[in-house]
């Protein structure tokens, strides 16, 4: 119970330090955010109004304080640009984000899990070898590369997938399934690629374990080994490093949507850093940040959970 | 002819004559090691022989390649090869500037836990904070406060590789510090000075050599992301990121227009990747 109340106060600090930067951001940046509002014809006087209306002439620490108490009750404020509730913002796209990231979860499970059992055991030195050479080349394809690759191929000379745009989940699960291929794609595939190295790593261990000797000296087949001993052993990993990448996955969800025209929030967060909307910017970076770290976290924790060496490392 | 012709290896306690020049041995290192230099030279000569400038409206808009535009021109009629040639210089000057700015500040970071163990958890936190923070959204947050371009990327280049040498470093120190040697260098005398320049320093250089190649690859990474989001490199400056997103509405009429600089990108951080790679098993087997 120690360990995981000393994790979650550690986390609780770096998400108060993090706050504190995101929310410094408008301190440092140039420009004043009434004028902002208050439109290229506005007076002095009407600046000012608008800068007192919107607080900004309290001290910083005060109007740090009161962002964070609000947004902590879900308040995130009012977009300077739009005029509506950030939260009313976010939740619109919200969806749309989350499914690309779920979708390039699933799919690095699958790839990874595959290229990594080749790489550890595969027999076929040629399959091995160009598994090999793949992965490496998918390491140094990052998301907006492979994005402009699968719409090329795809969409370009197949003509099999859209290029772009989405469809509502719900009014049209299958449309929607197909606009989403290509961009989950996209975002899998460099991480799908990490993981498969780290795993290959990590089954290679496995294998030589003695319990693996046993199964291999009950008469386990070597698929049985492979796919029911020595994979499974490796979940650890994979939940590590599944929350180690989720900041990650959705920095390059965030790229990946601009490339294929998805309404995310990606969008949203570009649209307010060019138009210098404070409130709907800080606020996504806020949650993207936080569920970057809360992800890193929960994982840490399912380790704990399941693992008693790590509490123990970290007691000592 | 005295020489005894029986050893053909060299014994085994005597060190490598160069860890850095054995590594590109091995194939796949020597071919990474093609690619960057053949980057790095079609991106500093390249722009020497063009008869254009990247911003210069130099045909009618969107012609494809031919008549003096090897590669045609985009959407205003500027030469597509002559933007991605210096799209490759503002990557290079890029990487060139934040990799040894992040190398030695997050090593000199990574060092100060040999003055005061109070300090050197504190650095520790901060990494774990940069550490925290997606790359793409710090590259964002800096682009809201100090402007989207050049010099908001160079941070957020800095601000995220500079961890990964900070705690590399930190990790080598206490990795020689416990050694029996050190105890032994402290026991007869030698200078505190002299034992970290010696015998720690040399173990610091060789991890921040490799993380080196996979901080370029990074540093490219980064501008792509925010440049291809509209948040990198401002118009009409051209880098690789912001062709491939100028590029990418074109993908059915012009393919080459996106698929020039996004193969430039790919060659360039498989250059770097399999160099990371090669220093880094070099560095270990030693």
């Amino acid at each position: 119970m120690a360990y995981y109340l000393r994790r979650l106060l550690g986390v609780l600090a770096t998400l108060l330090v993090v706050s504190l930067l995101v929310f410094s951001l408008l301190q440092l940046a140039p420009g004043d955010p009434a004028t902002v509002v208050a439109g290229p014809d506005a007076t002095p006087e009407q600046i000012a109004a608008v800068r007192a209306n919107l607080g900004l002439d309290a001290p910083f620490l005060s109007r740090y304080g009161g962002w964070l108490g609000d947004a902590l009750r879900g308040d995130l404020g009012t977009s300077y640009t739009l005029g509506q509730p950030v939260t009313d913002l976010i939740g619109q796209r919200l969806g749309s984000t989350l499914q690309l990231v779920i979708a390039a979860m699933l799919l690095m499970g699958v790839l990874s899990a595959a290229a990594g059992v080749v790489l550890a055991t595969g027999r076929n030195g040629a399959v091995r070898a160009a598994v090999d050479y793949l992965t490496t080349l998918a390491l140094s394809v990052p998301p907006f590369v492979s994005s402009i690759i699968l719409i090329f191929a795809f969409a370009v000379i197949w003509q099999v997938l859209p290029s772009g745009g989405e469809a509502s989940i719900t009014a049209d699960p299958g449309g929607a399934l197909r606009f989403l291929v290509l961009p989950a794609l996209a975002l899998a595939l460099p991480n799908a690629a990490v993981l498969a190295r780290l795993l290959a790593t990590d089954m290679r261990r496995s294998l030589q374990e003695e319990y693996v000797l046993t199964a291999r000296a009950k008469g386990a087949s070597r698929r049985r080994i492979v796919w029911r001993h020595a994979l499974p052993a490796s979940l650890n990993l994979y939940i590590v490093q599944l929350g180690i990448n989720f900041g990650n996955l959705i920095g390059g969800a965030l790229v990946v949507e601009a490339i294929f025209a998805r309404a995310g929030i990606g969008g949203l967060l570009v649209d307010a850093v060019t138009t210098r909307d404070y409130p709907t910017a800080q606020a996504v970076l806020l949650l993207t940040v936080a569920a970057a770290i809360l992800a890193q976290m929960v994982s840490e924790m399912v380790i704990a959970r399941v693992d008693p060496r790590v509490k123990a490392r970290a007691a000592r | 002819m005295t020489a005894p012709a029986t050893t053909t290896a060299p014994p085994l306690d005597r060190p490598p004559r160069n860890r850095y020049l054995q590594a590109l041995t091995t194939a796949k290192a020597r071919f990474g090691l093609t690619l960057v230099l053949l980057m790095v030279a079609i991106g500093v000569l390249g722009p020497l022989l063009l008869s254009y400038g990247p911003e210069q409206q130099s045909g009618s808009a969107l012609t494809a390649p031919g008549g003096g535009h090897p590669l045609g021109t985009d959407e205003v009629g500027r030469d597509i090869l002559a933007r991605v040639l210096h799209g490759i210089r503002t990557d290079l000057v890029i990487t060139l500037v934040a990799v040894p700015i992040a190398a030695v500040l997050g090593t000199a970071l990574g060092l100060v836990g040999v003055l005061s163990r109070l300090l050197a958890a504190a650095v520790q936190r901060l990494f774990d904070v940069l550490l925290g923070v997606p790359v793409i959204i710090l590259g964002v947050g800096l682009a809201l406060a100090a402007g989207a371009g050049v010099r908001a990327i160079i941070v957020a280049v800095v601000l995220a590789t500079l961890p990964t040498f900070g705690r590399q470093a930190h990790s080598a120190v206490n990795s020689q510090l416990g050694r029996e040697y050190v105890t032994a260098a402290v026991v007869i005398g030698t200078p505190r000075r002299k034992i970290l320049s010696r015998h720690v320093l040399p173990n610091v250089v060789d991890g921040m050599v490799a993380l080196a190649a996979v901080s370029m690859a990074t540093a490219v990474t980064i501008e792509g992301g925010l440049s291809v989001m509209g948040l990198g490199v401002v118009p009409p400056q051209p880098s690789l990121g912001s062709m491939i997103r100028d590029g990418s509405p074109y993908l059915f009429d012009q393919p080459q227009y996106a698929l020039v600089p996004v193969t430039v990108v790919v060659l360039l951080v498989l250059g770097y990747t399999l160099l990371a790679d090669a220093l880094n098993a070099a560095v270990l087997r030693k």
